[in-house]
C-alpha cells in the first residue's frame, strides 16, 4: 500500500535510534507512528534496518473502510539513502491477497513521491505511483487476488484479469480497464459468468459533496447465466450520476443489448436498503423474438419456453415513485404469439396497455389475426380498462366464420393463486356448414350457438357454466359443464356433459355415409373426458327418440352396425331371405358404451349383462323386421374406432335374425 | 424413441403394477401415449445430464437440477427448460394414469410408486435425492 505522508504527527520524526550490542550487529529502528494519506491511515508504523535487510511494520492500516492489522513488509534489500526509502523484492506478510506477491518500494521523502511495484505470482503486475497525483497501472491483474480484499466476493469464485490504468488527481478519479477471461460462479452454478471480455471506463469527481461519476462499459464476449436467464453480448452500458450518502442518483442510464436497442433509465437508489426509491425506465423498440424467450418465458412458463414463438416489437415504460411502481405502459407493435406452431396463433397484435397504481387507465388492443386449432378469427378490437390488479374488457366481438364469438364483461384479476378471469361467452350462430368445412369434417347442416354466462379462466383451467348448443340434424346437441384443464399445457383436457335430442337419423347417416336410417335419436354423453381431442372416459347412451314416426333401417346400415361387433361376429352371421330387402322396419335402437381404460363396455337395449351374453342393438318391428344383436360387450376403443372406419368404408355381412 | 421409453418404463412399471394390483399402470390412452412420446423424445437429451450429475431424481417422482456446473453456461437455461418440461409431463402422466383407472385420487400414490422405482432402478453414478439430501448411487 503506497502512502504519501501529508503530515506526520508522531512526536519526533527521527526518533528512536537504538543500538544493540556493538559493532557490526547494529540495527536502526525508526518509530514513525502515524501516517495519513488521502484515503488511508497507517498507525504504529516502524521501520527497522539491519544491515541491508529491513522491515516496515504497520500495526493498523485503514483503507476505504477496511482495517488491516499487523502488516509486515520484509525487504531483503532496504536502503535509506539520498533521501529515499527503497525496498527491493519485498514480501508483505499479514495480507493474504499479497502473500505471494513481490514488492518494490521507492519513496522520496523530500518530494513525498514514490512508486510501489507489485508483481503477483500469477503474473499480474500493479504499479502505484504517488506524487502530485496518485496513479496506478495494472497489467493482467488477477481478479481473484483483488477479490481477496473483500471477503464476500470469495464465495463467487471470481476469475479473469484486469489490465488498465487509474489516476486520482485532486479528487478526480479516472479508471480505464479491460477485463479478460472474466467470470464468477456460485456453488450451485445457477449464477455464473464465463469468458467475459469487457471494457470499462469510470470517471468521478470526489471534490464536491458527494461523488459525480460517469461510467461506460462494453461487454464484448462471454456469457452470463443468472437463473433462469442467460445473457450474451454485445452489451453496452453508459451511465452517469451522483453518489452522496446512502443515495446513488443515476441521472442517465442507457443500455444497448441484443433485442434491446434502446433502454434508458434514471432514478435514485437507496444503497442501504438496496431499493429503487424513484425513477423512470423506458424500453423502446424491443425485439420480442429475442426478449420474450430470453427474459420472460424462463420466468413465467419454463416448461413451455420452447413451445412459444414470438415476434414483433414492444415499448415498455415504468415509473417508480416512493419506492413503488407507480405507472407502467406497454405498447405492442405488430406482436405475434404462436403456441406449438399451429394450434394457437394470435397476431399481428398492436395496441397500448397502461397501468397506474392510483387510478384506472383505458387501453386498447387491435387483434388482426387469431387462429385456434383450425379456426381463423377475423380482426377485432379489445377495449380494456386496467384498474390496479384487474383488467376489465369491454364487450368484444370476435368474428369467426359466418358468426361471431362474443366475450362479455371479461375481468381478469390477480389472486393469490395467480390470474383468474371471469365473464360470459356468447356465440352468434355459426352455420355448421361453414364450421364443418373449416374443421375438415363431413358437411353438416345446422347452426352452432352458445350462451355461457359463467366463463372462468385461470392458467390451470377454463370453465364454462352454461350451455353450448348446436342445432344439428333437426335436433340439438347441448354441452354443459364444459371445462378445459391445463389449457396451455401439452395435453389440454376437456370435460363436459353432452346431450343430444331428436337428431334426424336420415341426415346423420347420410352425412357420415352410414347407410340410411330413418327416425330420430337421443344421445347422452356423460362425464366426457378428452385429452388431445380424443376421448379418455365417457358414459354414452344412444337411444331412438320416443314417439311416433317412421322407423326404417337400410341393409347397408345394418351391415355397419353389425360390423362394429368385429370379425368374430362373422361366425354368428345368419343370412336369410331378408338380405334381399333394401330396408327393414325397427322398433327401437339402443346402445351404451362406458369407456374406461381404453375399453368400451357395451350394453344393448336390455341393459347390463354378462360379458358373453348377446345384446340387442336394434329391435325389429313392422314388416320386414329384424333384430341386430351384439356379441362382444368389451371392445377396445381404438379397435372400435378402427371398426367404425372399416365399416363405413367396407362391406361386411350383417347379423340378421 | 420406443427403446428409450421402454427403458424409462421398465424402471417403474413392473413393481408399480404389483403395488397397484387392482389398477392398471400400463393403461394406454391417447393422453398417456402422447406423454410417453414426449418423455421418450426428451430422454435422449436428459440421459447425459443424469450421467454427468447435472440432473438428479427426486423422491417425489420429479427431476431437479443437481449441479448446473456440469453443463456449459450457455446451456443452463435450456437445462431448466428440460427439467421443467419433464416434470410437467411426469405430473401429467401420474394424473392421467390415475384418471384412466377411474381413480384420480390415486395420482399421489402412483407418483410415489414411480418415484421409488425410478430411484431403485437408476444406474449407479446417478444422483438421487431422499429425505437426507442428495446422494450418488
Amino acid at each position: 500500500m503506497p502512502w504519501r505522508p501529508v503530515w506526520l504527527r508522531r512526536v519526533g520524526l527521527c526518533l528512536a535510534l537504538l543500538l544493540w550490542g556493538s559493532g557490526a550487529g547494529a540495527a536502526l529502528q525508526l518509530d514513525i507512528g502515524r501516517i495519513v494519506s488521502g484515503g488511508a491511515t497507517a498507525r504504529g508504523v516502524t521501520l527497522t534496518i539491519d544491515q541491508a535487510r529491513g522491515q516496515i511494520r504497520i500495526a493498523h492500516l485503514d483503507v476505504v473502510g477496511q482495517r488491516f492489522n499487523n502488516l509486515h513488509l520484509e525487504c531483503p534489500r532496504l536502503s535509506l539513502a539520498d533521501g529515499r526509502i527503497r525496498c527491493r523484492d519485498g514480501r508483505l506478510r499479514g495480507l493474504p491477497a499479497l502473500a505471494d506477491a513481490r514488492l518494490d518500494l521507492d519513496y522520496a521523502t523530500a518530494s513525498q513521491t514514490g512508486e510501489l511495484d507489485i508483481r503477483f505470482a500469477a503474473g499480474g503486475r500493479l504499479v502505484l505511483r504517488s506524487g502530485k497525483a496518485l496513479g496506478a497501472q495494472f497489467t493482467r491483474l488477477p481478479v481473484a487476488d483483488l477479490a481477496r480484499f473483500w471477503a464476500p466476493a470469495g464465495a463467487w469464485q471470481p476469475t479473469g484479469t484486469l489490465s488498465g490504468q487509474a489516476r486520482l488527481d485532486a479528487g478526480n478519479l479516472e479508471i480505464k480497464a479491460t477485463l479478460d477471461a472474466g467470470g464468477f460462479a456460485d456453488a450451485s452454478g445457477n449464477h455464473a459468468a464465463e469468458a467475459v471480455v469487457a471494457e470499462l471506463r469510470l470517471t468521478a469527481d470526489t471534490r464536491k459533496t458527494g461523488w459525480r461519476w460517469r461510467a461506460e462499459a462494453r461487454w464484448e464476449a462471454g456469457g452470463l447465466f443468472w437463473d433462469p436467464v442467460f445473457v450474451s453480448p454485445v452489451v453496452t452500458i453508459r451511465a452517469e450520476g451522483q453518489h452522496e450518502g446512502p443515495h446513488l442518483d443515476v441521472e442517465e442510464l442507457r443500455i444497448e443489448a441484443p433485442g434491446v436497442p434502446d433502454f434508458r433509465a434514471h432514478g435514485r437508489v437507496d444503497l442501504d436498503a438496496w431499493r429503487l426509491v424513484e425513477g423512470d425506465l423506458s424500453l423502446q423498440g424491443a425485439d420480442l423474438a429475442v426478449v420474450v424467450p430470453q427474459f420472460v418465458l424462463p420466468w413465467v412458463a419454463p416448461a413451455q419456453t420452447e413451445r412459444w414463438r414470438v415476434a414483433g416489437g414492444a415499448d415498455l415504460s415504468l415509473a417508480w415513485r416512493d419506492g413503488a411502481l407507480q405507472a407502467a405502459e406497454l405498447i405492442l407493435d405488430q406482436a405475434g404469439f404462436a403456441y406449438l406452431g399451429q394450434r394457437f396463433r394470435v397476431g399481428p397484435l398492436s395496441g397500448r396497455v397502461p397501468w397506474r397504481r392510483d387510478a384506472p387507465e383505458a387501453g386498447l388492443l387491435r387483434v388482426d389475426g387469431l387462429h385456434w386449432q383450425q379456426l381463423d378469427f377475423s380482426p377485432f378490437v379489445l377495449n380494456l380498462t386496467v384498474d390496479r390488479d384487474r383488467v376489465l374488457f369491454d364487450q368484444a366481438r370476435l368474428p369467426v366464420l359466418d358468426g361471431a364469438l362474443i366475450v362479455d364483461g371479461l375481468a381478469l384479476a390477480r389472486t393469490d393463486a395467480g390470474w383468474r378471469g371471469e365473464g360470459a361467452l356468447f356465440m352468434e350462430p355459426v352455420s355448421m356448414r361453414a364450421l364443418t368445412a373449416a374443421l375438415d369434417l363431413p358437411e353438416m347442416a345446422g347452426t352452432l350457438s352458445a350462451a355461457m354466462p359463467g366463463l372462468v379462466v385461470t392458467p390451470q383451467r377454463v370453465g364454462l357454466e352454461g350451455a353450448l348448443v348446436i342445432a344439428l340434424f333437426d335436433g340439438y346437441v347441448q354441452a354443459t359443464g364444459v371445462e378445459v384443464i391445463d389449457p396451455f399445457g401439452l395435453l389440454p383436457r376437456l370435460q363436459a356433459n353432452v346431450t343430444a335430442e331428436h337428431l334426424d337419423l336420415a341426415q346423420l347417416t347420410e352425412t357420415f355415409s352410414f347407410g340410411a336410417i330413418s327416425g330420430f335419436l337421443d344421445v347422452e354423453l356423460a362425464h366426457l373426458q378428452m385429452a388431445a381431442w380424443r376421448p379418455v372416459r365417457f358414459e354414452a347412451t344412444v337411444r331412438s327418440t320416443p314417439g311416433d314416426y317412421p322407423r326404417r333401417i337400410s341393409q347397408r346400415a345394418v351391415e355397419h352396425i353389425t360390423a362394429l361387433g368385429g370379425a368374430g361376429a362373422a361366425a354368428a352371421i345368419q343370412r336369410s331371405f331378408l338380405r334381399f330387402f333394401n330396408d327393414f322396419g325397427y322398433r327401437e335402437i339402443g346402445l351404451s358404451c362406458r369407456l374406461v381404460r381404453g375399453v368400451c363396455q357395451m350394453e344393448g337395449l336390455d341393459g347390463p349383462g354378462p360379458d358373453d351374453a348377446p345384446f340387442a342393438i336394434v329391435r325389429g318391428g313392422g314388416i320386414p323386421a329384424l333384430n341386430v344383436i351384439g356379441y362382444n360387450r368389451r371392445v377396445d376403443w381404438e379397435e372400435f374406432i378402427a371398426r367404425v372406419k372399416r365399416a363405413v368404408a367396407g362391406d361386411t355381412a350383417p347379423v340378421i335374425k | 424413441m420406443k427403446a428409450a421409453w421402454k427403458f424409462l418404463m421398465a424402471m417403474g412399471l413392473f413393481a408399480a403394477t404389483l403395488v397397484f394390483a387392482q389398477g392398471n399402470l400400463e393403461v394406454n390412452t391417447p393422453a398417456i401415449a402422447a406423454l410417453k412420446a414426449s418423455m421418450a423424445d426428451r430422454h435422449a437429451q436428459l440421459a447425459p445430464l443424469y450421467a454427468s450429475g447435472a440432473v438428479g431424481l427426486k423422491s417425489d417422482g420429479s427431476l431437479a437440477v443437481h449441479d448446473a456446473n456440469a453443463v456449459p453456461l450457455a446451456q443452463r437455461s435450456k437445462l431448466n427448460t428440460l427439467v421443467a418440461a419433464e416434470n410437467s409431463d411426469r405430473a401429467a402422466l401420474y394424473r392421467e394414469i390415475a384418471a384412466a383407472n377411474g381413480h384420480p385420487e390415486w395420482a399421489d400414490d402412483i407418483r410415489r410408486t414411480f418415484a421409488q422405482r425410478w430411484i431403485d432402478k437408476a444406474p449407479s453414478g446417478w444422483w438421487v435425492q431422499d429425505q437426507r439430501g442428495w446422494a450418488r448411487k
